[in-house]
């Protein structure tokens, strides 16, 4: 498969009065065409501001990308002026916000929102920019979607407005599609309902997808490749079946035994294994591996020198000291 | 094999609280200007037994009226009609001294850490509060005692307690929510959502420190959750309601193996599972349309359901009893039969 999107070491650094924090660093990823990409981790490791800056959208200052290269179809995104970046930004990729209650605009009805980058990006006029957004509605299972685009964004459901905002996304096309944890909001059922949705559309229309979120059984139902994201850097990087048999890194083992399952009844006194102590500080991270303080294989060399991700299997790599 | 939470007896099956007949309805204004109202039935008709000593989990998506029941039961609200009954005593009665003396039995831990403590407040000032407002170690060095005694107990240093709640992470913070709530030794703890806020590898510690203390100070918990997973991990027994009403209660184990309303099913079945090899097959229903669809007659539950019959457009079902503490609110006796699509494979090995 081609490869759509390549990172090259890209860091996003944001400078405040405490110092410099390492939002994201030296990360590297591939996308290829069709393929879907799962970006886990838990708050605060950088995540979404890697999806904003791969849209070039980290807001500067105080942040800015400090280093890297990000190839979108053979092209460095960070060469790129502003205005050409418009016209990829929304047209050929496109981002699912985390929040539907909150990225939609108030005052705005739902069919101007959508239709707004359909005339932005195709030059069509009002008119047909509207039936298009129509169509779009239609598409993400939206119930007479000629209502809808008259309504405003606080006469719906939560997850009414997250199809709102992945017709959005799909509107001109995408190839490539960012979404920021498109489920969390969302009820059980509705989730299942907007995964399989996004599922379909990546199927239908060959849209490769890069999907944020820290549950990893969203992960297994719906990405063919994994990266674990800890204090702003990669720490392991698999296919998925791959990371689910074998996962190597610790803090990915640990992650994995901790999650409550449902296909799984506790163990014998039904305490989950925990994984100990807290995600340190950005501004404070300790010499070495960033894990060391929760790690059960913490060995002296953690303590001194930084791993690399390095390869340890072919397509599977991993940022620690256990694997050489 | 692992032992199964839910085949242990319960050590005493006395009753702690008793909610009969329950109902809550709000009404809501239609438009500024109209004066038509609508009611929307948050609780409607719930009847429901927390054992002492157990875990009663409670799930259902949102708006489901889970949370407006947890508030009954610590009278944050006033019912539309039904009694409340803990250790035989009508709670909706209570007032005064006796009203006070009831919410230091009954406390509740809050969903979100970041929302729920003042933030001018340091972490020992809220976890002593609690004494202050019951005039209960009112000399300030045992109460000083006390909150140090508390901090060890959830996990915190007792350096920490002049530190405000922004220095703390959201597992630390909740532990002190959970600090606060303990202080007071009460029976019974709502917890409402209290780990759906937090970080996947902090959920996990909290959850083991909830079950920790339950041991400890033999605390009644009444957990409130929509995580099916979460719930399945720390509950004796599980109710899940659906449009205000309990539409299945069952002991843990038989709920998971053994769903019998299609609800349940629904939800189950939705839930993703973190293994790539077991890609699951869901029937693409579209539920929010169905919500919308006329429910003042029959199940609420019929425009969704897949095994619906003509009933079930008529009658509304009552919560019945299918023997081995199973209730069930569904006309669909065999129910079970005509679901074959829905594989449980949830049932353990």
């Amino acid at each position: 498969m081609a490869k759509l999107l390549e990172v090259r070491n890209l860091s996003t650094h944001f400078e405040t009065e405490y110092g410099t924090v390492k939002a994201v660093d030296r990360v590297d990823i591939v996308v290829d065409e069709g393929d879907t990409l799962g970006i886990v981790g838990e708050s605060g490791c950088g995540k979404t501001v890697l999806a904003i800056s791969l849209m070039r959208l980290v807001p500067s200052p105080p942040g800015r990308i400090a280093s890297g290269n990000i190839f979108f179809d053979g092209v460095d995104l960070l060469s790129l002026n502003d205005e050409k970046m418009r016209n990829i930004r929304g047209k050929d990729i496109s981002m699912i916000f985390q929040e539907p209650m909150t990225s939609l605009n108030p005052v705005l009805r739902i069919g101007e929102q959508v239709s707004e980058s359909i005339k932005l990006h195709q030059a069509l006029g009002r008119k047909e920019a509207m039936n298009r957004a129509i169509e779009m509605l239609r598409l993400v299972g939206m119930p007479s979607p000629e209502k809808i685009i008259l309504n405003y964004p606080h006469q719906m459901s939560g997850g009414m407005r997250q199809r709102v905002m992945i017709a959005m996304a799909l509107c001109c096309g995408p190839r490539l599609m960012l979404a920021d944890e498109p489920t969390t909001a969302l009820d059980v059922t509705i989730q299942a309902q907007i995964l399989d949705l996004i599922n379909r559309l990546k199927r239908d229309s060959g849209t490769s997808v890069i999907l944020i979120t820290h549950d990893l059984g969203v992960i297994a139902e719906a990405s063919q490749h994994v990266a674990i994201m800890y204090t702003g850097q990669i720490v392991e990087y698999a296919p998925v079946t791959e990371l689910f048999s074998t996962p190597l890194h610790p803090y990915t083992r640990g992650l994995m035994e901790s999650i409550p399952r449902i296909d799984d009844i506790p163990g014998q006194d039904g305490s989950l294994k925990a994984i100990s102590g807290v995600v340190p500080s950005l501004y404070n991270l300790p010499n070495g591996c960033t894990f060391q303080d929760r790690c059960p294989n913490a060995m002296d060399i953690c303590r001194e020198n930084e791993p690399e991700l390095k390869e340890n299997s072919p397509g599977h790599r991993v940022h620690c000291w256990l694997y050489k | 094999m692992n032992k199964d939470l839910s085949n242990q007896p319960l050590i005493m099956k006395l009753t702690l609280i008793d909610i009969r007949e329950l109902k809550k309805y709000f009404t809501v204004k239609a438009g500024f200007l109209s004066g038509n109202q609508n009611i929307t039935k948050a609780v409607d008709g719930v009847s429901l037994r927390i054992f002492k000593g157990e875990t009663l989990g409670l799930v259902g998506e949102s708006g489901c009226g889970k949370s407006t029941l947890g508030r009954l039961i610590l009278r944050l609200e006033e019912p539309t009609e039904g009694q409340i009954f803990f250790e035989e005593e009508n709670i909706f009665n209570f007032s005064g001294v006796h009203l006070k003396d009831y919410r230091k039995k009954v406390q509740i831990i809050f969903q979100d850490p970041y929302a729920s403590l003042n933030p001018r407040r340091t972490a020992g000032n809220t976890i002593g509060e609690p004494l202050l407002v019951n005039k209960i170690k009112f000399d300030k060095k045992e109460r000083e005692d006390e909150i140090a005694r508390m901090m060890d107990i959830v996990g915190l240093t007792r350096e920490q307690k002049d530190r405000y709640p922004h220095e703390f992470s959201g597992g630390q913070r909740q532990r002190i929510g959970i600090a606060r709530a303990l202080v007071l030794r009460p029976k019974l703890i709502v917890a409402d959502e209290p780990v759906s806020a937090l970080d996947v590898s902090i959920q996990a510690q909290i959850l083991n420190l909830l079950k920790e203390l339950q041991k400890e100070f033999s605390l009644t918990y009444l957990f409130i959750s929509h995580d099916l997973s979460v719930v399945r991990h720390i509950s004796d027994r599980i109710a899940v309601m659906h449009f205000g009403r309990i539409v299945e209660l069952a002991k843990n184990r038989e709920l998971y193996e053994n769903p019998l309303h299609p609800y349940t099913m629904e939800l189950l079945s939705a839930v993703p599972i973190p293994d790539p090899k077991r890609k699951k097959q869901r029937p693409m229903q579209n539920v929010e349309i169905a919500g919308t669809m006329d429910t003042t007659k029959g199940c609420p539950f019929h425009p969704r359901c897949p095994v619906k019959v003509e009933m079930c457009y008529e009658d509304e079902p009552e919560l019945k009893d299918r023997g081995d503490d199973h209730f069930v609110a569904c006309h669909m006796e065999g129910c079970k039969i005509r679901c074959t699509n829905f594989e449980s494979d949830l049932s353990v090995q």
